[in-house]
């Protein structure tokens, strides 16, 4: 299909330039042939789009053609620059065809805001339609309002007769419309067979829930009306399915006989009337929209919930392992559905708990731009390890401090083009946010290449603010401390983002509300940086098992730079502790003898896996790689708390234990070492 | 069941990239493909080999002559009225589909459609095509 994306693409880019033209002519004369010019060429467009699967290019299209049609309809003749917006949204299509995953961030974030605007718009026009009662263009604006709203489901009953034979070779449309209308919803379907031949059809049922109307619904037996004969009925206008008890009801409605269903049916709506009503729960529909689609759960319920799923991922393991000594047929079967189950449901238990954190960065981008916008600075933000996940509720505290910091270095870090030039630095400034995995925490750092923070004027202030006495003088982190304090404001006009003072001891708050850490480094004129340490108790990581010894340890995946494999002989006598790597001296650390690790054997090689933070390189020597592998991070216990290696631990298949080492701090240890 | 053999779909569409899409997945599974851009073209090549052409697959809106309006031509005409004719559409609109309906029209696809009821939609129809004829 690929071969044909290009033309695609030429040719959908084609019909928007049509639409554009359409458009424009029709803002210098404001006739009804250049929308519906427009339309066609939009309607065009749509179905191409959804030719090639490029589901996102074809809907917004659809939502333009909602709006086109409103105008068509001569509604939204008042509303202000409506063809500028159309414009604007055709433009954003012209770059969707090029990226249509939406892979760049940037269009990511406009994508975002267009479709909210789009939506906004399109749906007040199909509300303006339904005001003015014209129905005309009713099923293609009812798509939409559909899919707009999730919940509008409704619940039919479909009965089917073959008036031919109809059998299950045959290749009958029929067969395959059946197939295509459960993928509508939720479903059920029973067929009934020929008592004499098990292939010949002679009845369905069908009970779907789903968006489409009564109408649509048998529109799709319309060309096989000389084979079939089709009952569609609507038994509820919410969804069936969702009840309690539905699907058994549907069970014993099948010994039931087939002309009595539908009576049977909606008996059993209308008790599920009752019963509602008896609760107090209004049944319409149009209330049951607003029912919640997510429930709030305490935290705490969750870390139970998921540390009861790594016990039962670990208890599986063993079964494996058991099942598989054990060699019954049977045994590894249910062992390995056991398995696939336990897999998912780890994976569901997983995902509700952890967000990648650039669910935070569109808002960030936005008010990074908004802001140096209104500074009158121009401003990079780059961001680093936006996919480092993070549990939900961390990312809603962080996100106001983090917000905040970002404020910050835009209104007091970066200066202005001007000064810059003057200074030499490159006129536009770079903030940069960057996320990572620290063992059981995650780091995020916010630095700027503005003008660093001025620990005399900080301590100038700091006296006159009678933080601290003016005989004392400390040291220079505690200097940075400072302005965390309450009431510390270092700028001299106060603007409309940040400089009143309520700020930095805020975010501090805030941060350590969640357990988490704030430091701050900086260099005067060359920046600074804020780093952010939040601990991740439930957390998965991606992870190279090794062993050494007879113990096992877990090095997080994203800190790996290569492997390689080194000769013992080579090591006797190296006393600075380096290797030569492709020309590049890296000191390691020999696990065996740093740790006193017993259990060794003599091999002529052993496995150095180079490690890199930032910009620092250090290679572990261990006895075996063991492979990638997806561990539950658990916290260790009191016992390891004052040492530097681990961070936390995770539970093997075996029910051994795997200490997870801390890479960063090796890498600032061992640098720490040698540059001593 | 007929087989796909040596049968052969005109397939109608004024974008270059769908006819080739289409007509790769119809080549795959055995059919010979044809082409038109639009109605116009499409009406010109039925009637110098009508006897050719065993399906004709169109998209609804075209410049010139649109999908519609080129079933009615095809149910209209005695020569060609006996062909299937499939329309390949993203329209939902269920009075559109009616009205083809009515003109004659034998399937109706919505796109995007699934390979295998497509293909097998196609197949169904001429294999009853070929069946009335023996009548």
């Amino acid at each position: 299909m690929s071969q044909f994306e290009q033309m695609f693409k030429e040719e959908a880019y084609e019909q928007l330039e049509i639409a554009e033209q359409a458009l424009l002519s029709y803002e210098s004369t404001p006739e009804k042939e250049f929308v519906e010019e427009a339309f066609r060429a939009l309607h065009t467009f749509k179905g191409a789009a959804h030719m090639f699967s490029f589901k996102v290019l074809g809907d917004f299209a659809h939502k333009i053609e909602s709006i086109l049609d409103g105008i068509r309809q001569g509604i939204m003749m008042e509303e202000y620059r409506v063809t500028d917006r159309l414009l604007e949204y055709i433009d954003h299509l012209k770059k969707l065809i090029v990226d249509p995953e939406i892979k760049d961030k940037k269009s990511q974030t406009r994508n975002e805001v267009l479709q909210k605007d789009i939506d906004k718009l399109s749906s007040r026009v199909s509300d303006l339609i339904k005001e003015k009662g014209q129905q005309k263009e009713k099923a293609l604006l009812e798509t939409f309002i559909e899919q707009e709203d999730q919940e509008h489901l409704s619940t039919y009953y479909i009965s089917i007769n073959p008036i031919v034979e109809i059998t299950s070779d045959s290749g009958h449309p029929l067969l395959n419309i059946i197939t295509d209308l459960q993928d509508l919803g939720s479903t059920r379907l029973t067929s009934q067979y020929d008592q004499n031949n098990k292939s010949i059809f002679i009845h369905w049922d069908l009970y779907i829930s789903c968006q489409s109307t009564k109408e649509e619904l048998e529109s799709q037996f319309m060309f096989i009306d000389d084979d079939v004969e089709v009952q569609v009925h609507k038994v509820a206008n919410f969804d069936l399915f969702k009840e309690f008890g539905f699907e058994d009801f549907l069970g014993v409605l099948e010994k039931t006989e087939n002309e009595k269903k539908l009576e049977e049916i909606n008996a059993y709506v209308l008790s599920l009337k009752e019963t509602v009503s008896d609760e107090n729960i209004i049944s319409d529909s149009s209330e049951n929209n607003q029912k919640a689609k997510s429930i709030r759960i305490s935290t705490e319920k969750i870390d139970v919930l998921m540390n009861l799923v790594s016990e039962l991922v670990t208890d599986q393991a063993s079964l494996k392992m058991f099942a598989s000594n054990i060699q019954d047929p049977v045994l590894e079967g249910v062992s390995e559905n056991m398995d696939r189950h336990i897999r998912q449901l780890r994976d569901i238990a997983f995902e509700m708990t952890l967000v990648p954190i650039e669910r935070m960065m569109g808002k960030f981008r936005r008010m990074v731009r908004d802001c140096s916008v209104n500074a009158g600075k121009e401003v990079r933000f780059i961001v680093r390890g936006e996919n480092t996940e993070l549990d939900k509720v961390f990312i809603d505290s962080l996100s106001d401090p983090i917000m905040h910091i970002l404020r910050n270095s835009i209104d007091h870090g970066i200066e202005r083009p001007e000064d810059r030039k003057a200074k030499g630095k490159p006129e536009s400034g770079t903030i940069q946010l960057e996320a990572y995995y620290s063992g059981a925490n995650v780091h995020i750092e916010i630095s700027d290449d503005g003008k660093g923070l001025n620990a005399d004027i900080i301590r100038k202030k700091a006296i006159e603010k009678g933080l601290i006495d003016e005989e004392r003088e400390p040291g220079i982190s505690e200097v940075y401390q400072l302005i965390f304090e309450p009431g510390f404001s270092t700028a001299n006009t106060v603007s409309n983002v940040s400089g009143r003072g309520v700020g930095m001891d805020v975010v501090k708050k805030n941060i350590e509300a969640i357990r988490g850490e704030i430091n701050i480094e900086s260099k005067l004129n060359q920046g600074l940086k804020i780093i952010i340490k939040v601990p991740l108790t439930l957390s998965i990581i991606d992870g190279l098992l090794i062993k050494s010894g007879s113990s096992h340890f877990l090095l997080p995946m994203q800190v790996i730079n290569k492997c390689y494999e080194v000769r013992n002989e080579e090591l006797l006598g190296n006393f600075n502790k380096l290797l030569i790597f492709d020309e590049e001296q890296i000191p390691y650390i020999h696990l065996c003898e740093e740790l006193f690790l017993s259990g060794s054997t003599a091999k002529e090689y052993c496995n150095a896996i180079v490690i890199q933070c930032r910009e620092r390189k250090v290679a572990i020597l261990t006895d075996e790689i063991i492979g990638e592998y997806q561990a539950v991070l658990k916290p260790v216990g009191e016992h390891y708390k004052n040492q530097e290696f681990v961070s936390g631990a995770t539970i093997l298949g075996d029910g051994k234990v795997a200490l997870v080492l801390d890479a960063n701090k090796l890498v600032e240890q061992k640098s720490k070492q040698t540059t001593a | 069941m007929l087989s796909s053999h040596d049968h052969t779909i005109l397939v109608v569409d004024d974008f270059e990239s769908i006819r080739k899409v289409i007509s790769e997945t119809l080549n795959r599974h055995g059919f010979t493909t044809v082409h038109a851009r639009n109605g116009k073209d499409a009406l010109d090549i039925l009637q110098k080999g009508y006897h050719k052409i065993d399906l004709i697959l169109s998209d609804y809106n075209m410049p010139d002559m649109s999908g519609f309006d080129l079933l009615k031509e095809v149910k209209s005409s005695q020569e060609l009225k006996k062909h299937p004719f499939i329309l390949l559409t993203s329209e939902t609109n269920t009075e559109k589909k009616k009205q083809a309906k009515e003109a004659g029209l034998d399937a109706w696809i919505e796109k995007p459609y699934k390979i295998e009821s497509f293909i097998s939609l196609i197949k169904y129809n001429i294999d009853k095509s070929k069946k009335d004829v023996s009548i």
